[in-house]
């Protein structure tokens, strides 16, 4: 029998989706996954600002949440494009094989 | 639902805005109705809307600094001169971009529009007084920057340039951000004021809670201030990015983030010992400082080298802003150390309107001062070499005094006051902030910093010399002529001289009392 | 007479007036090189000839109007000190400000920046009008014409500026102008070593400059936080005076003459007193003064070619002709005489740097003289006279004769731009060749450049009456008669040495002008018959030649000056300069660091011996170089000694052997020790060696992969988070 959910379960959730998403960032070799990653840290904070806002019975969290996730969308649109040219320019998303610039 | 009663005068900090918003717009539609063969009139858009919206941002900065918008704002000199540098830069940018494209045959109004939506975003970012209204402004501003700086579809560098700074851009945003939703968890405000006057509880209460959301936001600003070790990015970015819109970011963003950054830990330090903002400051100016000024020495690659050159330039500004925070009360026997403050006096000052007159100035020096030469590096580079290795060598500029002795003057001129030579306004942006480090205690970072930029002289230098004691290479380029780029370059040159000579009555303006909200 | 007198005394401007037009002495030069080097090229040659010998036309006609009101005693340049007599200035308003150090943006003449002034935009025409005839077959003209006037704007700054700050950015100025000339003809790599030489020799007597600097303001901001007991003096009590000058430093900054000069008169008190306060405590103010004093020493020297700094000059004769006659002879290398006598009232409250600046003279003028006895090139036998005439000056700004070494400083300024121009019109009339012993004969070919040359050499050989024997005489007399307290031996050494320089200078000039101008025209001459130059290029030959004779009214002492009762016969100079040196002069009859001779002895019995010295000197010249040796080379057993004459005494020999080359092979050493990838430009120099290569090995962090950045940034702020958690947890 699972009690009440407090919020410091939300919490380590969020943070746990956040370390995985850094993680993913960190590790992960196909840009596409990179940039998935970076969404799940992006979503992790939504949860840390909704399970917040919960807890104090605001709004401003709610509010807060929906403003990332437009702004991720237009990220990920732009993010996307960007992605595409690469693959345009390299025939790979390979993040590995992506470093023609460097020292 | 309560409507929130706004007067015309809320609006005033975000006029600029809605002028370079209007004007991104205006441009976007002109591609879609217009079809003309020659594009130089979206330029002088672009430029137009710059002056315009500069000069709201001018009058502005005469405003007595208060809340706007509910909090979500303010309307402060600090802010409104940043905006007013910013559209300067963007200016100059807009017209060092239309030769550019003309010779590459990639004019395109939404080129310029993302220019001005970037600059907007970067005014925004100056003013805003609340998270969220700071994560989208910095949105605003980076996916603006993001798309510029793959804008040009030839070759791999500038895909990977921008897919390198789309990717940590957002992970640095993310960091920010999660730093945001715990600093609200802890304080259950976003607006800066409410966080700050709520930061002492929450302190008291869960300082790990506070702590890593402090440090998340620090890390979110550091990466766009480019701050040694967040500014891993920088150079491959900068050297990818399209010439026009490096300069652009060389100048512009990192102000705005400057300032934001400023802006906001003035209110997120309160109720925290002081010695921890001041160490973080300090060591992050010493690292920057000194790793920007390294890693640009062995740099033939000029633009590459400018690009670590910007990171030096953080570090300086940086300085002022450790000595901002440095401890007002000092122990009388403390000793001098490189992340300590030690007041010659014996007595702390206040150093804080020294500060933001230094920062300022360093940041409309800076601004022309990189314009400038990263402007004669985008004459200077051909559309045939984008896809050769060595298209911003050194060698490119061997005997340039000789082929075109005012390029080689100008650019000679931009090193020297990125160098920090008098007469040049680099010399003199360098000498505020470094005294006013001096004046708050900080007498080893001080020598630290300049013993760095001797260091960086050298490599300044060995560009002038290149251009002036190296016989020209046959294959050498000639600049492309563009009457924008050379009125860019020349108004840089003018106010690289000019404020270098007479900074008078603008260094009056940047000092007065009463410059940033709630200090 | 009387009516004369005073229509030079009465200006026909008002002196606030004067003072406010100041700037436009330095903005028509600069806006004629801005024309010239931006749109030279496209208005044609005519034009930028016209623009720019016009610019600088204009500067010396508001020059004389300037002159002409320092001249009006009733002519005043405000200064918080209630103003300076027979003077004229300007305070445009805070130049920049940080913290308590403030620069003001002032310009000021009064008689010394004055005669300066004239000097630079009069000789600077002529060599402008000089320049059109001699560079009208370059290309580059116009590049050439906006070098020599942002040239001669940054001279003027040089002088009329009211600060030390302000007389940096003047000072270098005219170096940055005459590194790019010295350059000019850079597509020949030895030029461009020579500009690159001049370069760094430079920087290093910059660097003496700014420490110098840098101290004084140390030490006036100790005087400022003095107690007020401590600052009497005759005449008005400590309170006046610290108040008066505590606003004056905040007024004017501490770096501007004015205050300098009340430091000076604050100065004689203090001398043996500690400094308490601020970074220089502990040290006395005598001593702190003597550092300053001798930091001022190595920047002079790398602007006016002293010992050990002299070595560019010579290599800098590469520049076309005009530019060795206008910088490397005329005005720049003088502009550390001209920074001495401007600060004197400090130089004479030091009898350690008073020996020292005499002794590096002396040593200086013999040591070039030597050297020029053997040289071959006409330029280089005249650019090592320049460096032997300026250790003179030296000499007499060390024995403290401000006076007479600013007269030379005049003098020299005409009959050696004479002599460099005329040198410039015997190369252009033979096919630029440079080499005395392939000249001769020149006399009957080239009259004219013949008789200003010959003018021009009596004048620097000392023959009376022309006006180098003048001021050259007013020098040794001075280090004969004055003595620096406590270092009588070693000043008579230095005038030793003065009077052999004398004797030297005679015997090189006239083997100078005998083997150019007299017996035959030499076999290896590139051409068979020499042409006499244009008009445009003779004319200021003759005025610069008449200038160098009528020079010497300066030199005369006519003027009778009523002092203590009894009436003082001055030479027209030491008059005229006499409201500029009145504190310094002052000073030396406080503290007697100096001491004056006390009877005016009449002048004709030194002036004898000064001018055998020279006659028999010259003769000696005479003899050998028109009967024994009329084609050069030397006496057989002179051989060794002429060698080592020849080459300049190996000192660049022993500069490359005593540190460049031992920097050179450690760091190859290194070089081969760690790795060999890297940079070889930097390597010569071990720190900046060491920090370029921490850059190298820096640089492969950065490895182009964007997860290790991102990952150095998590890292970086996780690190920060614990470290501060760390901090605050108990």
């Amino acid at each position: 029998m699972i009690q009440t959910i407090s919020t410091s379960h939300y919490l380590i959730l969020a943070a746990a989706l956040f370390c995985l998403g850094m993680l993913g960032v960190l590790i992960r070799r196909n840009a596409l996954v990179v940039f998935m990653c970076i969404e799940l840290m992006l979503n992790a904070t939504n949860l840390t600002f909704l399970a917040f806002a919960r807890e104090r019975g605001d709004d401003l969290g709610h509010l807060s949440a929906f403003f990332i996730i437009a702004v991720a969308a237009a990220e990920a649109a732009v993010g996307l494009a960007i992605v595409i040219s690469v693959f345009r320019a390299r025939g790979t998303v390979n993040i590995e094989e992506i470093q023609s610039m460097k020292h | 639902m309560i409507i929130p009663h706004f007067t015309l005068n809320d609006f005033l900090p975000v006029m600029p805005v809605g002028v370079l918003m209007a004007a991104a717009i205006v441009l976007m539609l002109s591609e879609v109705f217009l079809t003309s063969t020659t594009r130089t009139y979206q330029a002088i858009i672009a430029a137009l809307a710059s002056i315009v919206a500069g000069g709201i941002a001018v009058n502005n900065a005469f405003e007595p600094a208060r809340l706007v918008l509910q909090g979500y704002a303010v309307l402060d000199p600090f802010s409104s001169w940043t905006t007013a540098m910013v559209c300067l830069g963007t200016f100059l940018a807009v017209l060092l971009s239309a030769g550019f494209l003309k010779h590459r045959n990639a004019e395109r109004g939404e080129f310029y529009a993302l220019m001005l939506f970037a600059a907007a975003g970067m005014s925004l970012l100056s003013l805003s007084a609340e998270f969220i209204t700071l994560f989208i402004n910095l949105e605003v501003l980076s996916v603006a920057t993001y798309a510029l700086t793959a804008f040009l579809r030839r070759g791999p560098r500038p895909s990977e340039a921008g897919f390198k700074y789309f990717i940590l851009g957002a992970f640095a945003a993310a960091l920010l951000l999660y730093g945001a939703a715990l600093i609200y968890g802890a304080t259950g405000a976003t607006k800066l004021v409410e966080v700050s006057a709520a930061l002492p509880a929450a302190f008291a209460k869960s300082p790990a809670l506070v702590y890593a959301g402090l440090g998340l936001v620090l890390a979110g600003f550091a990466f766009k201030v480019a701050a040694v070790p967040f500014h891993m990015w920088t150079p491959d970015v900068y050297e990818g990015a399209p010439t026009p819109v490096t300069a652009l970011m060389s100048a512009g963003v990192k102000a705005a983030a400057f300032v934001a950054m400023v802006r906001t830990f003035l209110f997120l330090v309160k109720g925290i010992d002081p010695v921890i903002p001041f160490t973080v400051f300090s060591l992050l100016a010493l690292l920057t400082m000194v790793g920007g000024n390294l890693l640009a020495l062995p740099q033939r690659n000029v633009k590459r080298m400018l690009a670590y050159s910007s990171i030096a330039h953080a570090g300086y500004m940086l300085l002022g802003v450790a000595a901002l925070f440095a401890p007002k009360l000092v122990e009388a026997g403390a000793k001098v150390g490189v992340l300590t403050a030690t007041p010659l006096t014996g007595t702390a000052q206040d150093v804080s309107v020294a500060v933001y007159k230094g920062l300022l100035f360093y940041i409309l020096g800076y601004t022309v001062t990189s314009l400038g030469a990263f402007g004669t590096i985008s004459a200077l580079e051909r559309r045939e070499d984008e896809t050769r290795g060595n298209t911003w060598d050194l060698e490119r500029f061997a005997g340039l005094a000789q082929r075109k002795p005012g390029w080689a003057a100008a650019m000679a001129l931009f090193m020297l006051s990125l160098g920090g030579v008098p007469p040049t306004v680099g010399f003199l942006g360098k000498l505020f902030l470094f005294s006013a480090a001096v004046d708050a205690g900080l007498l080893g970072l001080a020598i630290v910093g300049v013993l760095s930029s001797v260091i960086g002289v050298y490599f300044y230098l060995r560009v002038v010399v290149y251009m002036f004691m190296r016989p020209a290479p046959i294959d050498a380029p000639a600049p492309f002529r563009h009457w924008t780029t050379e009125l860019a370059l020349v108004t840089s040159a003018v106010l690289v001289v000019g404020l270098g000579i007479l900074p008078g009555t603008i260094t009056e303006w940047f000092s007065r009392v009463g410059m940033v909200f709630g200090h | 007479m009387e009516k004369l007198q005073l229509f030079f005394q009465t200006a026909p401007v008002d002196a606030t007036q004067a003072g406010h037009a100041l700037w436009l002495i330095i903005a028509l030069p600069l806006l004629g090189a801005l024309i010239s080097g931006v749109a030279g090229k496209v208005i044609g040659r005519a034009n930028v000839h016209l623009v720019t010998i016009g610019a600088v036309f204009g500067s010396f006609l508001l020059s004389l109007l300037v002159f002409w009101s320092v001249n009006d005693f009733r002519a005043s340049a405000p200064s918080p000190f209630g103003g300076i007599g027979y003077a004229v200035g300007a305070d445009f308003g805070t130049w920049f400000q940080a913290g308590t150090f403030r620069v003001n943006f002032g310009l000021v003449v009064d008689h010394l920046s004055g005669v300066m002034l004239l000097v630079i935009t009069g000789v600077g025409f002529l060599i402008h009008l000089y320049s059109a005839e001699y560079m009208s077959h370059d290309k580059g003209y116009w590049r050439f014409f906006a070098y020599l006037n942002l040239f001669i704007a940054a001279m003027l700054t040089l002088v009329l500026a009211d600060s030390l700050p302000l007389l940096f950015v003047g000072w270098e100025g005219v170096g940055m102008c005459s590194y790019l000339l010295i350059g000019f003809w850079y597509d020949d790599p030895q030029k461009a070593y020579a500009g690159r030489k001049a370069f760094i020799t430079n920087r290093i007597g910059d660097f003496g400059f700014l420490v110098a600097s840098f101290l004084m303001v140390l030490m006036v901001e100790s005087i400022v936080g003095l107690p007020a007991d401590k600052l009497n003096r005759a005449g008005i009590t400590g309170e006046q005076v610290s108040s008066r000058y505590g606003s004056a430093v905040a007024e004017k900054g501490p770096l501007a003459f004015s205050v300098l000069e009340e430091t000076a008169k604050a100065l004689p008190n203090l001398l043996d007193e500690k400094i308490v306060t601020g970074p220089l405590t502990g040290l006395t103010y005598e001593l702190a003064l003597t550092i300053i004093m001798l930091c001022f020493l190595l920047g002079a020297a790398g602007k006016s070619a002293q010992i050990p700094l002299y070595v560019w000059l010579p290599d800098a004769m590469a520049g076309p002709t005009p530019v060795s006659a206008l910088i490397h002879a005329a005005t720049m290398v003088t502009s550390g005489i001209y920074l001495f006598t401007r600060v004197s009232y400090l130089v004479v409250l030091s009898p350690v740097a008073m020996i020292t600046i005499a002794l590096i003279g002396a040593t200086t003028a013999l040591v070039a003289a030597l050297i020029a006895f053997t040289q071959k090139g006409i330029k280089k036998i005249l650019a090592y006279s320049t460096v032997s005439q300026l250790g003179l000056m030296f000499l007499g700004i060390g024995v403290g004769a401000f006076w007479a070494a600013f007269l030379h400083v005049v003098t020299h300024a005409f009959f050696k731009a004479c002599l460099f121009l005329a040198a410039g019109s015997v190369m252009h009339g033979n096919a630029d060749e440079e080499d005395v012993t392939k000249l001769g004969g020149l006399r009957k070919e080239m009259p004219v450049t013949w008789a200003t040359f010959l003018v021009s050499t009596m004048a620097i050989t000392g023959i009376v009456p022309l006006s180098g024997f003048f001021s050259k005489d007013a020098i040794l007399h001075a280090a004969h008669t004055q003595h620096i307290a406590g270092y009588h031996g070693l000043q008579t050494l230095a005038w030793v040495m003065g009077t052999l320089t004398a004797a030297c200078t005679a015997f090189y000039m006239m083997r100078a002008y005998f083997l150019t101008f007299e017996g035959e025209r030499s076999k290896d001459a590139k051409t068979p018959h020499a042409h006499e130059s244009a008009p445009l290029m003779t004319g200021p030959l003759v005025v610069l030649a008449v200038l160098a004779v009528v020079a010497l009214v300066h030199g005369l002492p006519i003027m009778h000056m009523q002092r203590g009762g009894e009436t003082v016969t001055q030479t027209l100079m030491e008059n005229f300069l006499d409201p500029v040196l009145r504190t310094t002069n002052d000073l030396v009859a406080q503290k007697q660091f100096l001491e004056l001779p006390h009877e005016h002895e009449s002048m004709v019995g030194p002036w004898i011996q000064a001018w055998i010295i020279a006659i028999v000197s010259g003769a000696l010249a005479f003899f050998i170089y028109r009967r024994f040796l009329p084609r050069g080379g030397s006496l057989q057993f002179l051989e060794p000694l002429r060698k080592f004459s020849f080459n300049k005494f190996y000192v660049d020999e022993v500069y490359d052997a005593l540190i460049i080359k031992p920097i050179t092979v450690l760091s190859r050493i290194l070089h081969k020790v760690v790795d060999a990838v890297l940079i070889d430009s930097v390597a010569v120099h071990g720190t900046a060696w060491l920090t370029a290569r921490t850059g190298a090995v820096l640089r492969y962090l950065q490895t182009g992969d964007a997860q290790m950045y991102a990952a150095v940034m998590a890292l970086a702020a996780s690190s920060g988070v614990v470290w501060a958690i760390f901090k605050v947890l108990p």
